[in-house]
Parts: C-alpha cells; sequence; structure tokens
C-alpha cells in the first residue's frame, strides 16, 4: 500500500468542480458589512491622552474660536461608568437619558463625564451637569480618546496650520497642546499615509503618532518614548491599557507589549485580524474587532469563547475588568442589541434589545463611546 | 474608509479561490459547504483587503479565515442540521471492506474527526504548511497543533487499523507527524 494520507487528500481535492466565487454578491455583503463596522465601530482606542510640556490653558481662553469656552449649557448629570449609547443629540443610558443640545457625532467618557464632538467638529466637555466647549477637531472623522478611569480625554486639533494633539483634564478644565513633531503635510485618517494620529492615552501617558512615528509621552513630565518607529498609520497600535500595548503586526496578528521590540513577554494573538480593539481595565483581557466575538485572556494568548449564537457581534467597550460590552444583530435581519457578557465566564445577557436596524440609527445619528463617527 | 481596489481583488480571487475551495472542501466534506466556506472567508477579505498591506499576505489571511470560520461554524452546530453525515463502514462486516476503497474509507473516516483535528491534518499534509503557519491559521499554540494531529492521526489509525487487510498504519503517516518543521 503506498497511498498516504496526503495523496488521498490531493486526490480528493482535486475531483470536484467548484464555482467561481459570486463576486457581485461577494461586494455586496462586504460592502454591507463595511456600512455595519463604521455605524458599530467597534473600535478599540478608548484611551485617554496626555500631553507634553507645552501649553497649559485653564479653561479655555484667548481668541481661538474653536477653543473659547463661549457656551456653558447646563444639562441633566449622568453618571459615567455604564452602559452608554448615543442618538442625535440625546445620551442613554439604560436608566435615563439627556439631551445635550448638539448632535454627538463621536463621543467618550472618562471618569468625570464624557466629551463629545458635534457635527461641526466642535469638542464639548459634558461633565458636572455642564456642557462647555473645548476645542475643535475633524468634522468629517472626528477621533477622541479618553482614559475611562481618569479624567482626560485628547484629541487632534486640524484648525492651525498643523496638527496640534490636544489633552483636556475634564478634572479641572485644562487643555494642553503639542505639536512640536507636526507637520501640514501631515494626514488626519488612520487609513491614511502619515497621519497625525492620536492611538490612545493610559495611566497619564498619551500615545500617538507624529513625525517620530508612534510614541508615548508622559504627560508630567513631558519626557517621550519612541514605541515604534516604524509606524505607519493609525493601524499600528490598537489600544493601551496598563502600559500594555496593543501592536497590529502584519502576518502575525495582534502582538501585546510595552513597545515594538518587545518580544521576550509578549502576548501574540494570532487570529485577531482587525485593526481595533480594546483592553479590559486592568489589561487582563483584550476584546478585538471583528464580525464576531474575539475575547482573549491577553495574560496567556487563550480566547475566551462567548455563549452566542448571533451572525454579528462584537465587543466594543468594558465597564469593568469583567463586563464586555458588544453591540450585536442576532439575524442579518433582527434588531441591533447591546449584549453585556462576563469574562471569563461567557455568559451574556441583552442589555438593549432594540435599538432599530443599523439604516435607523445611521439615520438617527448613532454613536458608541468609542470616540469615532459610527454612522455613514 | 479607503476606497475599495475591486479589481486587484477580483483578480486575486481568480487566481486562487480553486486552491482555496480544494483546502475548504477537505475541511467540510461537502462542495456547497466549501463553497459557502470560501464566500465567507473572501467576503472578510474583502472588507480587511485596504489593510492587507502587503496582497501577498492575502492568501495566507483568506486560508486562515476559512479555517478559523469553518471551526467556528461547527463550534456553534450551525451546519449540524444540514450536513450529510456519512456513515464509516463497519470494518468488521464480512465481504464488506471489498465494496469500499480504501481511500473512501479514509475519507470518510477523516470526515468524521473533530473540525480541529481535521483542520489540522489538512494544514499540515495538504496545504504542507509548517507547524507554526497551521498555528497561525488555526489561532492556537503550536502545541496545540502537535496535539490536534496526534489526535486526530491517531483516530484514523485506530478505526483503520481494525480493518481486514490491515493497511491502515501504512495509508497514514506515522512519522511525519513527528516531525518539527
Amino acid at each position: 500500500m503506498t497511498e498516504t494520507l496526503k495523496d488521498l487528500m490531493h486526490e480528493r481535492a482535486d475531483g470536484p468542480d467548484f464555482a467561481v466565487p459570486d463576486l457581485d454578491t461577494l461586494f455586496r455583503d462586504g460592502d454591507r458589512r463595511l456600512r455595519r463596522r463604521r455605524a458599530a465601530h467597534a473600535v478599540g482606542g478608548l484611551a485617554a491622552l496626555a500631553v507634553v510640556g507645552a501649553l497649559v490653558v485653564p479653561q479655555l481662553s484667548g481668541s481661538d474660536a474653536n477653543t473659547r469656552n463661549d457656551e456653558v449649557v447646563a444639562v441633566d448629570q449622568l453618571p459615567s461608568a455604564v452602559l452608554t449609547w448615543a442618538s442625535g443629540s440625546v445620551l442613554h443610558t439604560l436608566d435615563g437619558q439627556t439631551d445635550l443640545g448638539k448632535q454627538i457625532r463621536a463621543y467618550v467618557r472618562t471618569d468625570a463625564g464624557y466629551v463629545f464632538a458635534d457635527a461641526s467638529g466642535v469638542v464639548w466637555s459634558f461633565t458636572g451637569g455642564e456642557i462647555s466647549r473645548v476645542g475643535s477637531t475633524s468634522a468629517k472623522l472626528p477621533r477622541l480618546v479618553s482614559d475611562d478611569e481618569d479624567s482626560l480625554a485628547g484629541w487632534v486639533d486640524f484648525s492651525g496650520d498643523r496638527p496640534a494633539f490636544v489633552v483636556l483634564d475634564q478634572a479641572n478644565g485644562s487643555l494642553t497642546r503639542n505639536d512640536d513633531e507636526t507637520s501640514a503635510a501631515m494626514g488626519a485618517l488612520a487609513d491614511e499615509d502619515d497621519p497625525a494620529y492620536f492611538y490612545a492615552i493610559d495611566n497619564r501617558t498619551a500615545y500617538w503618532r507624529d513625525a517620530r512615528g508612534a510614541v508615548a509621552v508622559d504627560l508630567a513630565t513631558g519626557d517621550v518614548r519612541v514605541i515604534d518607529a516604524a509606524a505607519r498609520n493609525g493601524f499600528d497600535v490598537s489600544d493601551v491599557e496598563n502600559g500594555v500595548i496593543a501592536f497590529n503586526e502584519r502576518g502575525l496578528g495582534t502582538v501585546l507589549g510595552a513597545d515594538r521590540g518587545d518580544r521576550v513577554d509578549a502576548v501574540v494573538l494570532p487570529q485577531v485580524y482587525g485593526s481595533m480593539g480594546a483592553f479590559s481595565p486592568g489589561a487582563d483581557y483584550y476584546s478585538g474587532d471583528a464580525d464576531e466575538p474575539q475575547v482573549y485572556d491577553a495574560r496567556t494568548g487563550q480566547e475566551v469563547v462567548l455563549d452566542l449564537d448571533y451572525a454579528f457581534a462584537t465587543g466594543y467597550e468594558w465597564l469593568d475588568e469583567h463586563a464586555l460590552v458588544l453591540i450585536a444583530q442576532e439575524t442579518p435581519k433582527s434588531p441591533v442589541q447591546l449584549l453585556t457578557c462576563q469574562v471569563p465566564e461567557g455568559t451574556c445577557e441583552v442589555s438593549v434589545p432594540d435599538l432599530g436596524s443599523f439604516d435607523d440609527l445611521a439615520s438617527e445619528g448613532f454613536a458608541l463611546p468609542v470616540g469615532e463617527h459610527t454612522g455613514e | 474608509m479607503l476606497r475599495r481596489d475591486t479589481s486587484e481583488f477580483a483578480e486575486f480571487v481568480a487566481a486562487r479561490s480553486t486552491a482555496l475551495h480544494r483546502a475548504a472542501y477537505l475541511m467540510v466534506g461537502d462542495v456547497s459547504l466549501a463553497q459557502d466556506l470560501v464566500q465567507e472567508a473572501l467576503t472578510k477579505t474583502y472588507v480587511v483587503w485596504p489593510r492587507l498591506r502587503d496582497k501577498g499576505n492575502a492568501e495566507a489571511y483568506t486560508r486562515k479565515a476559512i479555517t478559523t470560520t469553518a471551526i467556528s461554524w461547527f463550534r456553534r452546530k450551525r451546519w449540524s442540521h444540514e450536513r450529510p453525515v456519512e456513515q464509516l463502514p463497519d470494518p468488521g462486516t464480512p465481504g464488506h471492506a471489498e465494496s469500499v476503497t480504501q481511500s473512501q474509507w479514509l475519507w470518510t473516516a477523516l470526515q468524521q474527526l473533530p473540525v480541529r483535528q481535521r483542520a489540522a491534518i489538512v494544514l499540515r499534509y495538504y496545504e504542507d504548511l509548517t507547524e507554526a503557519q497551521t498555528a497561525e491559521a488555526m489561532g492556537c499554540a503550536v502545541g496545540t497543533v502537535k496535539s490536534q494531529v496526534f489526535a486526530g492521526i491517531s483516530k484514523l489509525r485506530e478505526q483503520l487499523g481494525d480493518d481486514p487487510d490491515g493497511w491502515g498504519p501504512d495509508l497514514l503517516p506515522l512519522t511525519e507527524m513527528m516531525v518539527n518543521r
């Protein structure tokens, strides 16, 4: 007997005639997923920021119209360490809602409140029952970052002659700006080459991409550490938590480590394809961006299986070390839901059963606390 | 969001879809399911196409999507009610062995393996991937690949070794599965 298992598999595999993939269907399904993903925007980057020893402005002041604190509006307070979503100008929690009076195009939460960007690219701080204008960013595709265990939030201000990284401390209203290593030619979007891009804020350190590559900037001292000199765009780093950085490495997957060259203690998540993801607050777990839940123990790389049978579900934020929030659809025709799953147990419950369809959400102006625009 | 480069992607599909279908077929044992699996994997590849900086990695990405999607679908038993179940002929039945070719017997036995063991065997012995490459495609550790391959081959041997002609051991790789590449 000379036939081997390998020969058998080749014989079998060569037998059938396979139909050519239906490209029209493939493009249609793919485009639908892209729209859905943009709507869901299961992004990591719930970071926060920090800034160098640049200018510190107690509350916004001066003549810059984009940063003038010329509007303060009183509204109902909302807790921030809870599950939220935004529709139009209304910020919802499971127990209540507050109309912020501006379209909430993108938002993040901190331990002091919320920071959001409106349709004009104006950045607002919502804390203590008051809304204050604090800056500006891209109107079309705003990106905000925050440290939800701290009072810091950040964004890139494109209104000047070069991009500037801005950090707001909601605890005292102070702002810092840094444009030392940016230039007018730099792009704004994650997909672009050479963008000025804010990755994350973690533990009073800002992580962004400027002319030096991906850098970590100590906000208290201004010390700068280059974590990836080869970082090309916004997809190179997806999140930072407790000093652990999620690097996306071509052909390898997501690598968790202190810097790009750190391979000694790095954990590799080889099947995580997405360029976005979110660490749990203690960095024990990591949720990757995908059509299906991709949750891993960040200490070991082992996958955490969630007890779900949904056509689409992806985690986007952590309420605590073990509670992951997912946006999901049970079937392609089912309403969009928000689920909360316990990790590592894998048990899940429906927190918000019916948000309507993704098309409904996009038309209303839907946002999740991931810092980016979610509708299209 | 980057503009989709459909022409470049279409070229990739035209060039590699047959090879991808073949591997998928070995994993699921059914032509139509293999086509569904490849369609799904290619859709996932299309979604991330702009992010694949090196388009040379597209096939590896799609292979990974095929493997993990197949494992995921089987794990969820989504296909369990649809998938045709072939019964492995009883090797001890007198006169029956002659009516079943060795390859058919082995094929049936292969399809009855748990999906992760089957995927590991297909990737190692059909795709000719290294253990490290197989681990990447399956999203698991190299040690897991070793154990999955070992368990799968052992099960095949256990089943086929019982046949009256005793051809199981010759049909299956023995030393290959112990080699680290």
